[in-house]
């Protein structure tokens, strides 16, 4: 059970790794049991929507508010847009942070070290375990889709479903892995949870207003919702812009395990 | 042989803040070394520099030969450690520990650790939340032993410990020794390195004041004699005798109470040209020795 780092950080999570995917459970159960409704009453909300400014819709991910009323269109708003992201997201930087700052901050690090295990291990074991168990997460949200739809008559693929939930995947992974690297860097946990959950929120509104903006649409690119919710993989399927997204988790990774490997353990 | 631990102009500091500053010590092997200094004195500091927790600002450490920012790795395989700052995993059992870190290790057969439990009277089965301190300081000590290492590097490992449960540990040393393993044991309880360690070094400041063996800083150590004297005897040729520091009399001369550093070979023959009722020796106090030491260095330093 206890057999190495990886293992040891997934047997850390062995409680509250429940919460994490009831919550992410409901929010998928509640989207998709509110669709039926939400069609029926379809004219009046494409009204009331296009009433909104321009920024609300492009912040819960659609650029047109008729997005909003299809199956897919709502459930990508709801799940992979927002909430179920946010989930995923906040349990990456979770994991993160406590791979190596939290470790310090507990005051344990040195004590993990003196074992014959490389730094460079420690940092690339918790990142395995924090892949894991957030594909876990997203692998809970595409069978809860793919079983409910038929029921609530969504309009969800296979091929988009796989795509969407990959995506978040990365997506949570990208803040999870800066989280883990800026604590590899630092080994200050407090500074790491700032930086890994401010950089989420700044992203997300960066994402969703820049473009409003003509002067600063550049800086949408900058931000990892960007390279997943562009193209939008529920209803497009897989699309090459989410390499950019593992092109940010592999250095993210690297820097954190050549970070950690050069500095000194905090105390 | 060459020495387990060599240091060499090992230099720390952090940003401007001095940790430790030019320390040079050999540790040989099965030598049990005692490192001996107040709290901050930057015991902890050197031994995660020997570990390779931290990095040298200047200078070297090598533990086995190896420099220590080159292999950790292969050090940390040979050697068990108590950190000084002890922090554990409180959610996990005293034996889920052990198994944890004996996987990491590859080490699969647990009797060690098992029996350094049983002789420490510690039960693994319990959460470490629900340890006290002094189980906490034992389940550290499991841990160090559990892998049967050529060098124990110990950041003061009997803090917390119950004076009976310090005897068990002397005891583990005193195994330690016999099996021709090697020790470098942190402390600032001095009768502690003086009952266990065969060679001490006392650091102050961020430098080593002295390295010594343990009989050497005893022979520096002053006895207190007191002689006590059917007739009366002369102070002054008592104060005479090399090595007295001083004499007190009382009772007309009738009891007379020496320091002596070093031998009291002398002053036991001087004596007994008178005719002795009673003699009373009060063992050299490293103390007194170890003190002097400081007071050395504190004027050397004025």
């Amino acid at each position: 059970m206890l057999s190495s780092v990886f293992a040891k950080t997934i047997w850390d999570r062995r409680r509250g790794y429940v919460w994490w995917a009831v919550g992410m459970l409901a929010i998928t159960a509640v989207t998709v049991a509110f669709w039926p409704t939400l069609q029926a009453d379809s004219d009046v909300l494409l009204q009331l929507m296009e009433n909104l400014p321009e920024g609300m819709l492009n912040l819960f991910g659609a650029s047109e508010a008729i997005e909003f009323l299809t199956g897919p269109g709502f459930v990508n708003s709801r799940v992979f847009a927002s909430v179920g992201s946010f989930i995923a997201i906040f349990f990456a930087i979770s994991m993160g942070t406590a791979a190596v700052a939290g470790e310090e901050d507990r005051g344990t690090m040195d004590l993990l070290l003196a074992n014959p295990v490389p730094r460079s291990r420690v940092v690339l074991e918790a990142f395995g375990a924090q892949a894991l168990l957030t594909t876990l997460l997203a692998a809970l949200v595409w069978i809860s889709l793919l079983v409910t739809d038929p029921i609530f008559d969504v309009g969800l693929s296979i091929a988009g479903t796989t795509a969407a939930s990959v995506g978040m995947v990365l997506l949570a992974l990208a803040f999870g892995s800066l989280a883990l690297m800026v604590g590899a860097l630092t080994g200050n946990r407090p500074l790491t949870v700032g930086i890994a959950a401010g950089t989420t929120i700044a992203t997300f509104f960066i994402n969703g207003l820049a473009p409003l903006v003509d002067s600063l649409a550049w800086m949408q690119r900058l931000t990892p919702f960007y390279w997943l919710l562009d193209h939008n993989p529920l209803v497009n399927g897989f699309q090459p812009q989410l390499l950019v997204l593992v092109g940010a988790i592999l250095i993210a990774v690297a820097v954190a395990m050549w970070g950690f490997q050069r500095r000194d353990v905090t105390v | 042989m060459a020495p387990v631990i060599r240091t060499s102009g090992l230099t720390k500091y952090y940003g401007r803040t001095r940790g430790i500053e030019d320390l040079t010590l050999e540790v040989e092997p099965g030598q049990i070394f005692g490192f001996l200094g107040p709290n901050g004195a930057g015991k902890s500091t050197t031994i995660r520099l020997l570990l390779d927790f931290i990095r040298p600002t200047s200078g070297l450490a090598e533990v086995f030969g190896i420099p220590t920012t080159a292999d950790p790795i292969a050090i940390h395989r040979r050697v068990g450690y108590v950190p000084g700052e002890l922090a554990l995993y409180d959610t996990m059992t005293g034996l889920e520990l052990v198994r944890y870190f004996a996987s990491l290790r590859r080490v699969k057969d647990l009797t060690e650790a098992r029996r350094v439990a049983a002789a420490l009277d510690l039960d693994l089965s319990r959460v470490i939340r629900s340890y006290s301190g002094g189980n906490r300081q034992k389940l550290a000590l499991v841990q160090a032993f559990l892998h049967r290492p050529e060098l124990l590097i110990l950041d003061e490992p009997s803090s917390g410990l119950d004076p009976l449960i310090q005897q068990e540990f002397y005891g583990l040393v005193d195994e330690v020794r016999r099996e021709g393993r090697t020790v470098f044991l942190s402390s600032h309880i001095l009768p502690e390195v003086e009952r266990i360690a065969d060679r001490v070094a006392i650091i102050r400041g961020g430098s080593l004041v002295a390295v010594a063996a343990i009989a050497e800083l005893k022979a520096k150590a002053v006895h207190r004699l007191e002689l006590h004297f059917t007739t009366s005897a002369d102070p002054t040729t008592f104060g005479a005798i090399p090595g007295v520091r001083q004499v007190s009399s009382a009772d007309e001369d009738r009891v007379l109470t020496l320091w002596i550093e070093g031998s009291v070979d002398a002053v036991i023959k001087e004596a007994a040209r008178h005719e002795v009722v009673n003699l009373v020796s009060h063992e050299g106090d490293l103390e007194e020795a170890f003190l002097a030491f400081y007071a050395k260095a504190g004027s050397d330093a004025q």
